[in-house]
């Protein structure tokens, strides 16, 4: 990839082009013998209107240095408005693409007719030259100390010998979900089917394991196939699942009458995070007796006082399972993080941090020195004056100290250790929360990979969804929460323009934030499928706005959407297909200080 | 969940690798291992020569190579041509012998054989659609310089094709009923030519002028070239037949301003104009026009090409179709002043026994359900007065040659005489060739037609006149059956052929022998004798090109198809389907599609019925099956993509909650599918896993 004298940067670049227009004018381009550059690999689409942000991140993941978006000019869509949407979404992603350090000259809209081969051939040409003047984007090669987990020797195992050892845990076990239901019959989701693709890309769960697991899904989910309740009925149920919960051991099951000899032992770690999470474990209220019934809690730096020697005198596997909160970041995070896996057979990520990088998460939209030169330097109440930085280790009367490195980047959990499963929510709600619990002691474990909450977008369970027009949704202006004067409870947010990303986003939250009159801001994290959350409420939002006319789009974007970063990855910067804001150009800046770097002009 | 829905998934059954969701990477990791489900995916890859089309550019055995190294590929061969019999037959052995399940043909445009290896697919015993085309001539072979980085761009080709056709579905194509009814837009020679062989074949036609008469250009002209046919004679009893054939619906003084639907099955609404005159009455007797209050024609008649007068009611030309007179509201007193005697009621009354004026008309909107549509809705010519140094509006004796075609034609204003606007006789006449045509500064290409009418106008002036006639010409093209006959006749008539471009028209004379011998002078540059030669003449006649209507565009955009850059639509493919579009079901004939003169003119109207009547008579179409579906145990409702769909193909369904898509509405383009939030809208042929995995294997080259 690299540049020589002798021979120019071949940028590589995706054309995505319409069937009916652009396609065809590269085709006539063809035929008229028109020579262009090499360098376009074109993606045939019906329209315009069908190419999603996320395919264009996905070709710039997979080493594309330009996207090319090629439609039928504007009134001339062979699908009548199919282009606008188009040009709603790119303009929006431009935006983005400046704040995750992608040079927005990267992503180019021409609307080129069937006729228009000579604009074709220039088009590709001059994209063509001015991707050669950018230079390489290399996204894989451009992110510093990110490397997926390996899988743990034993990490399936883990999960598979908690299975087999199913019938000497027996009393450790909750009875079978009775016909009533069980907590989840909405919360699964089949990790090869969804999260294998969010959450682990490469060296995810053997196909072995995810064989077994699908054959564990079956097993749970058969009781729980029958019926569809709403998130208020379900809320309607929890006292009597509560006596389930504590009481039916008791009168049904093995384990009556007997006390366990002894308990399975779990763990909670938190990482990264506020410790919203820890607060989410309190929050369980009476439950967290009922739950401390159950297991013997073998660690949990923030309630207990057990140390790091105590888990690493376990044996291997001894913990039924963990639950980490939080992102990512320190050495010392990821050994404990690590040793945790180890000593655990399940790992679950608890709250959005752990589960996608979550507010901590954000830091990556930053470079780790310019985060340290803010906090230690030039941040506003920053009084400094001898420009002290901490000292990664130093000896104070002949004992050494250490601190734990800084990394360059905050991870989420999975892109650390295999993880099982996931309770998502920022923080997770005490019914998620208990739920995931009642659920993994039951011994009937859902699919590996699965996030234990509902399986359909919290509009499904918004009372304002019935409010929407059966017209669908038009958005003439988008507001920020703090610029409406009075909200009104009986219609739905985004009708009423504010940025609500209920839509996009796993309900079981119960409408939380909803009910509040604020907009959902996504903690629960995406559906399955999804392959980028941000780059999918950036489609669906930018495709409601209701303006076909460029300049009034843009407008509308930049009064509304000031922060499309910052609004759509609020919580899934880490797990987006970016992972961070690209600052290649900058390290290549810092060791070649003559060389010309584009990207650096969109930092800041 | 809805039935289509289900029969497609269980016409998927056997190949569900699209539910397996597992990256390219992971099937590349367990390699040929992989078996989806129940059955193995095995691709076939073959790289066609295409001659040396492709062959000459692009290392296919190289190519191939690559090919046979890719996850899946059982077999990847090469081949001189494989649309060719022995070439597709290559195909269906395979999957026969191999087992093959999915079929990649690395060749020309999807847009020109992709059919034709579906067939060969579902012939070998196959899906169609789990055959998939990588487009390495139009868009590699004939566009790169250099062979190297050819076969570099075809291998990233293949590549994408192959990890794209891993998630392939076995589809059954959308078939729809087709309306037998026809719309023809146009009634010129063309449109009247298709209306006529469409309801000769017993197909209904709606023929739509927006003129108040069909007819069109070749109504107005006095002979055709080069048989000297009379116009009129030929044309006239066409326009009667149309008139009076029971299968024609004539609409005339009327436009189309809305179109729905799609081939097969299209709603039209025509706008009809008012014109004041009750058609089913007026029996064309001119009695009205006779007791116009204007006792004599003051107003420019638009079908004289101004070079006659009409009333403000007036009857275009005697033999116009429908014979009906039509009030034009811009000059007619009633409408400018509301205060008019009505002599023309009253005559309608008292001389005809009818009462056919009715000032109180509207617009009307008619509905129409159509199955096909063909568009001929001709052209204009080029507006003279665009060049300024021939001086057409300034110099009353410089005509253009539509003009001339009024002056010459026996039923026009002077009665067929040839005179300047003075009166007199002109003794010597100057055309001038290629006006507006074959010029940077205006139309570069050529009108085709120009040069075969001048020398007609040249053959009728000195026939009528005994004047002596220049023709300043670039190049005389006379290409046509019996024309290059008719340019000898013409030389023999002792026309004077001056080969050079007309520099200029004036009235600026250098002398007196000049002023004498003609009232303009034109110069040009005789490019045979290499100086520049001054010609006084009487009168001048400048041989206007054809250029596309001026609302081309907005006619495009209504029937959905497209223009060349200069405003001509856009046949699919300019010589195996000349009078196809891009929108299937709409057909173009006549000189919209390009500059063309009545013979070919009326072969490709006789085209456009003929392909009408396949589509009409086969009964059904097949639509790609390339629509959207939603997975409803995904949707969460949330009515995003409600107001995506231009169709209004998606409705919510209140009982479910859940969004729901009319396959028969969708037209497939997927702007829901970009725009579902929850991912649980998708679109075969289309799929995010298949897009996803065409990106991936693009880029690994």
């Amino acid at each position: 990839m690299e540049a020589t004298s002798e021979q120019p940067f071949q940028p590589k670049m995706v054309g995505f082009f319409c069937n009916w227009c652009t396609y065809l004018a590269a085709d006539l381009a063809g035929v008229s013998r028109m020579h262009y550059a090499h360098n376009l690999r074109i993606v045939r689409v019906m329209c315009s209107g069908r190419v999603h942000p996320e395919f264009v991140l996905w070709a710039f993941k997979n080493g594309a240095d330009g996207v090319l978006l090629g439609g039928c000019h504007p009134g001339d869509c062979h699908y009548i408005e199919g282009n606008y949407k188009n040009l709603r979404r790119y303009l929006l992603l431009k935006k983005l693409l400046g704040q995750l350090g992608i040079d927005p000259r990267r992503l180019r809209l021409e609307w080129i007719s069937a006729s228009e081969a000579d604009k074709l051939k220039r088009v590709v040409n001059a994209f063509t030259e001015e991707l050669r003047a950018l230079g390489p984007l290399d996204v894989q090669g451009n992110l510093p100390d990110f490397v997926l987990p390996k899988p743990v020797p034993g990490n399936g195992a883990g999960v598979s010998s908690s299975l087999e050892h199913r019938p000497d845990e027996g009393r450790l076990t909750h009875p079978a979900p009775t016909s009533r239901g069980t907590p989840l019959k909405r919360g699964l989701t089949s990790a090869a089917a969804t999260e294998g693709e969010f959450a682990l890309e490469e060296g995810g769960a053997t196909s072995a394991a995810t064989e077994e697991q699908s054959a564990l899904k079956e097993e749970l989910t058969t009781p729980a196939a029958a019926g569809r309740e709403s998130p208020l009925e379900r809320g309607a149920e929890l006292p009597r699942r509560r006596e389930e919960a504590g009481c039916v051991s008791h009168d049904d099951g093995p384990a009556h009458g007997e006390e366990p000899a002894t308990k399975p032992k779990v763990g909670l770690y938190w990482a990264a995070s506020c410790g919203g999470c820890e607060e989410a474990v309190v929050d369980l209220a009476g439950d967290l007796l009922t739950v401390a019934d159950k297991v013997d809690i073998a660690f949990w730096p923030v309630a207990l006082d057990f140390k790091r020697e105590d888990v690493e005198a376990m044996a291997d596997g001894e913990l039924l399972a963990t639950f980490i909160n939080g992102a990512v970041r320190l050495s010392e995070q990821e050994d404990v993080v690590k040793l945790l896996r180890r000593k655990s057979k399940l790992i679950v990520a608890f709250g959005a941090c752990a589960q996608m990088g979550g507010i901590p998460g954000l830091a990556n939209a930053e470079s780790r020195d310019d985060i340290l030169d803010f906090y230690y330097h030039t941040g506003p109440i920053v009084d400094n004056p001898m420009r002290t930085v901490p000292d990664p280790a130093y000896t104070e009367q002949q004992l050494a100290f250490e601190l734990p490195v800084f990394y360059e980047n905050v991870r989420a959990l999975d892109q650390v250790v295999d993880v099982d499963y996931y309770i998502p929510g920022c923080a997770p709600t005490p019914e998620i929360v208990k739920n995931a619990l009642l659920t993994l002691l039951s011994g009937t474990l859902p699919p590996k990979g699965a996030v234990l909450a509902s399986d359909r977008a919290l509009c499904h369970e918004c009372p304002l969804n019935e409010t929407k027009p059966d017209e669908g949704l038009h958005v003439k202006a988008f507001k920020r929460p703090f610029e409406v004067d009075h909200v009104d409870p009986q219609t739905c947010l985004l009708q009423q323009g504010l940025v609500c990303l209920g839509p996009v986003t796993r309900g079981g939250c119960g409408t939380l934030c909803v009910s509040a009159n604020m907009p959902c801001t996504g903690c629960f994290g995406p559906l399955g499928g999804v392959k980028d959350f941000g780059a999918t409420a950036l489609s669906f939002v930018a495709s409601l706005i209701d303006a076909n006319d460029e300049d009034e789009i843009q407008r509308i974007i930049d009064r509304g959407i000031p922060d499309p970063l910052g609004t759509f990855y609020m919580y899934s910067l880490p797990k987006s297909l970016m992972f961070r804001r690209l600052l290649a150009r900058e390290a290549a800046r810092n060791h070649e200080p003559n060389e010309e770097t584009e990207e650096v002009a969109y930092h800041g | 969940m809805n039935d289509d829905r289900s029969r497609l998934e269980l016409a998927c059954h056997p190949f569900k690798v699209n539910k397996s969701r597992l990256t390219m990477r992971a099937i590349k990791k367990n390699g040929q291992n992989h078996a989806p489900d129940s059955g193995e995916v095995r691709i076939g890859v073959y790289v066609c020569d295409c001659g040396t089309n492709i062959a000459g550019k692009i290392d296919v055995p190289d190519v191939v190579e690559f090919a046979q190294g890719l996850p899946h590929v059982v077999v990847a061969r090469q081949y001189k041509y494989m649309c060719a019999d022995p070439g597709q037959s290559l195909i269906k052995k395979d999957i026969r012998d191999l087992g093959i399940n999915r079929v990649i043909v690395a060749s020309c445009s999807p847009h020109l054989h992709e059919p034709t290896f579906r067939r060969a697919t579902l012939e070998g015993g196959q899906n169609p659609f789990l055959f998939h085309m990588a487009n390495i001539r139009e868009q590699v072979a004939w566009v790169t310089d250099d062979p190297k980085d050819a076969t570099e761009k075809a291998k990233a080709i293949v590549d994408g094709a192959v990890f794209r056709a891993v998630f392939h579905d076995i589809l059954e194509p959308k078939q729809e009923q087709v309306n037998p009814n026809v719309l023809v837009v146009g009634a010129g020679i063309a449109g009247i030519q298709a209306a006529l062989v469409l309801a000769n074949s017993g197909k209904q036609v709606y023929l739509v002028e927006r003129e108040s008469t069909i007819g069109g250009h070749m109504a107005k002209f006095d002979k055709t070239f080069p048989t000297l046919d009379c116009s009129s004679c030929i044309l006239t009893p066409k326009m009667t037949s149309v008139k009076n054939h029971p299968n024609i619906a004539l609409i005339t003084y009327a436009e189309v301003a809305e179109i729905e639907g799609y081939v097969g099955n299209f709603k039209v609404k025509v706008k009809k104009k008012p014109r004041y005159v009750i058609e089913d009455e007026c029996i064309g007797c001119y009695a009205c026009i006779e007791q116009c209050v204007y006792k004599k024609p003051k107003f420019v008649s638009e079908f004289d090409e101004g070079v006659g007068k009409r009333k403000p009611v007036y009857i275009p030309f005697p033999q116009a179709v429908p014979l009906v007179a039509v009030i034009d509201p811009e000059t007619c007193i009633e409408f400018v002043a509301q205060k008019c005697k009505k002599t023309c009621i009253t005559a309608c009354n008292e001389v005809a026994f009818r009462d056919a004026i009715d000032f109180s008309q509207t617009e009307e909107m008619l509905e129409l359900d159509v199955g096909a549509i063909i568009v001929s809705t001709g052209f204009k010519t080029f507006d003279a007065g665009r060049i300024p140094e021939y001086g057409y509006g300034r110099y009353p004796n410089v005509y253009t040659s539509l003009e001339m075609e009024r002056v010459l034609n026996a039923a026009g204003p002077t009665g067929g005489a040839v005179t300047l606007r003075d009166g007199s006789t002109p003794r010597t006449v100057g055309i001038v060739h290629c006006v507006g045509s074959r010029d940077a500064h205006h139309n570069i290409y050529c009108s085709k037609v120009c040069c075969m009418y001048s020398l007609k106008l040249a053959h009728l002036v000195h026939e009528r006149t005994g004047a002596q006639v220049y023709n300043f010409y670039i190049d005389i093209r006379a290409a046509g059956k019996g024309y290059e006959e008719f340019y000898r006749r013409l030389m023999d008539e002792e026309t004077i052929f001056l080969r050079g471009k007309v520099a200029e028209v004036t009235d600026l004379f250098e002398s007196d022998e000049e002023a004498e011998q003609g009232k303009l002078v034109v110069v040009a540059e005789d490019t045979l004798m290499g100086k520049i030669r001054r010609v006084p003449v009487d009168m001048v006649i400048l041989s206007v090109g054809l250029q596309a209507q001026p609302d081309a565009d907005v006619i495009r955009r209504l029937f959905n198809i497209t223009c060349s850059k200069d405003g001509w639509f856009m046949e699919r493919h300019p010589k195996l389907a000349p009078v196809s579009t891009y929108t299937d079901g709409v057909f173009i004939a006549g000189a919209c599609q390009g500059p063309k003169d009545i013979p070919d003119t009326v072969a490709q109207a006789q085209g456009a019925a003929a392909e009408v009547m396949a589509m009409i008579d086969k009964g059904f179409i097949e639509l790609e099956p390339n629509v959207a579906f939603v997975d409803e145990a995904r949707c969460s409702g949330c009515h995003v993509c409600l107001g995506m769909c231009p169709y209004t193909a998606i409705a919510f369904n209140k009982e479910e909650e859940t969004a729901q898509i009319n396959e028969a509405l969708c037209k497939g383009c997927g702007v829901c599918v970009g725009t579902c939030p929850s991912k649980a809208i998708s679109q075969y042929l289309f799929k995010d896993e298949q897009l996803f995995a065409e990106i991936e294997g693009l880029l690994m080259v």
